[in-house]
């Protein structure tokens, strides 16, 4: 279906409007939701994201094309069927308690939510429990966490052995990231993945 | 202009190494260049995250003694914790700069008795728990802080604040607050400015345009000092023009002085 291409094409140049229309047409041409979600809307923004890695498209853009790509969703989420969900996983992230740099971990919201996790955030400065209680309160597939500073680094573990306290840790993957992070510092932590960048996290989280 | 240089950072992987492996060839080499190129205080930050404080402290005293060998500058101390700090200190004495403080209760007034008692030029961050995104929620905090600092004896011209840049590609008003809060410092006499400016081009392509930029604003509005990396030229050079732009260069000594050391080209 050439609309969907198009549809992907809106979605890469972030105009709502243009977005608005093309999925309106799939719809019309027949088109199921979740194929216009992931052949379409989801295709343009892995290409924005793509670009993003290449240096060819810069913050601003991607946000702009993650706006265009939720009015996207909005218009086709009706459509879906029963249980066929809307986003790839849910997720809470939060940096850990002590450190307030949120840069990263907002640049790791986009990027998840551009790309249909549906992403539950809890802030800077998290301590441990709320960790652990919106896990259990949200069940979600995945919890991330970021630290800036090697002072605030070892809050992770900390969470990491709190899931385990409270019988939640096989319930849900850990991945970890920040500045000062690294694949063995996760490992340390208890974490299951390491990315170093926003990109590697949605990477390893929709392939792993 | 005071310039703080920024690249002895144990948050960068190649010094972190250079720190635990105990590589004093590497810090003296970042010590010296950033001295050569202009940096008036150099700035030393060693948390590797990789021990406890006791390490630390023993990190901080062998970086100190590695710069301190090498170059005649003074020193800025970079830590959250009070024993580095205080170790930092006995070992530079006087006027060694404090890097930093916030409003976070406890180590605020712990900070500011040493920077008393060493008559330390501090550098004092606007923040509590999160960083207040306007403009006054950010001199909330500086009143707080100018408070404490009134209290505890330190002198207002030893109070760097930072008026707090945050990434334009995140909201493009940003740099905005970040100069407003800079004028409305004014309103505290004697108080000074610094900033660490980088993070404004933070998510864009040619980010030494947008800082230099930046800076220049900022240095219109007075600022003080800056914290960056001073191997980069075109920002040394553009704060060499400003301050001659701005009546801060008598006779335009500073400046031929850099044109003749190679700075400005």
């Amino acid at each position: 279906m050439a609309i969907l291409e198009e549809v992907a094409q809106a979605v890469e140049s972030g105009e709502e409007e243009d977005v608005k229309k093309k999925v309106q047409e799939a719809l019309d041409e027949g088109g199921t939701a979740l194929d216009i979600i992931d052949n379409g809307l989801m295709k343009g923004m892995e290409t924005v994201g793509n670009k993003f890695a290449d240096g060819e498209m810069f913050i601003p853009e991607v946000m702009i094309a993650a706006q265009a790509l939720q009015v996207g969703i909005d218009i086709v989420k009706p459509h879906l069927l029963e249980g066929q969900r809307s986003f790839t996983g849910k997720v809470i992230l939060g940096t850990v308690a002590g450190d307030i740099h949120d840069l990263g971990k907002n640049l790791v919201k986009m990027m998840l939510t551009a790309n249909g996790f549906e992403v539950i955030d809890l802030g800077v400065d998290v301590p441990v429990n709320k960790f652990v209680d919106s896990v259990k309160e949200n069940q979600p597939d995945i919890l991330g966490m970021s630290a800036l500073l090697t002072t605030t680094m070892p809050e992770m573990g900390r969470v990491v052995e709190a899931l385990k306290e409270n019988g939640l840790r096989d319930n849900v993957r850990v991945i970890v990231g920040g500045a000062p992070v690294n694949e063995e510092y996760a490992e340390k932590a208890g974490a299951d993945l390491y990315a170093e960048n926003a990109l590697e996290a949605v990477d390893l989280l929709k392939n792993k | 202009m005071i310039v703080i240089g920024e690249l002895i950072n144990a948050s960068g992987k190649k010094v972190r190494e250079a720190i635990i492996n105990r590589d004093g060839e590497f810090i003296a080499s970042l010590a010296k260049r950033q001295s050569d190129a202009g940096a008036d205080y150099i700035d030393v930050n060693v948390a590797t995250g990789s021990g406890e404080t006791s390490g630390e402290v023993e990190d901080m005293k062998w970086a100190l003694d590695v710069v301190a060998g090498t170059v005649d500058k003074p020193v800025s101390v970079d830590t959250t914790d009070y024993e580095v700090l205080k170790a930092g200190l006995e070992m530079c004495g006087e006027g060694t700069f404090i890097n930093s403080v916030n409003a976070e209760k406890g180590r605020l007034d712990a900070f500011l008795e040493l920077a008393r008692e060493y008559n330390s030029p501090t550098v004092a961050l606007p923040i509590r728990e999160s960083i207040p995104e306007e403009v006054e929620g950010r001199l909330e905090v500086v009143d707080e802080i100018v408070k404490s600092a009134d209290k505890s004896g330190v002198s207002r011209e030893n109070l760097y604040f930072d008026p707090l840049a945050l990434p334009v590609s995140v909201d493009h008003k940003s740099a905005l607050v970040t100069l407003e809060t800079l004028k409305r410092l004014k309103e505290y006499e004697g108080v000074k400015s610094t900033i660490g400016l980088s993070n404004v081009s933070y998510g864009l392509p040619a980010r030494e345009t947008l800082n230099k930029t930046f800076m220049l604003f900022l240095m219109q509005q007075g600022m003080d000092s800056v914290i960056m990396n001073p191997l980069q030229k075109g920002m040394m050079a553009a704060i060499k023009a400003g301050n001659v732009l701005l009546g801060n260069d008598p006779m335009c000594g500073a400046y031929l002085k850099a044109y003749r050391n190679g700075i400005l080209s």
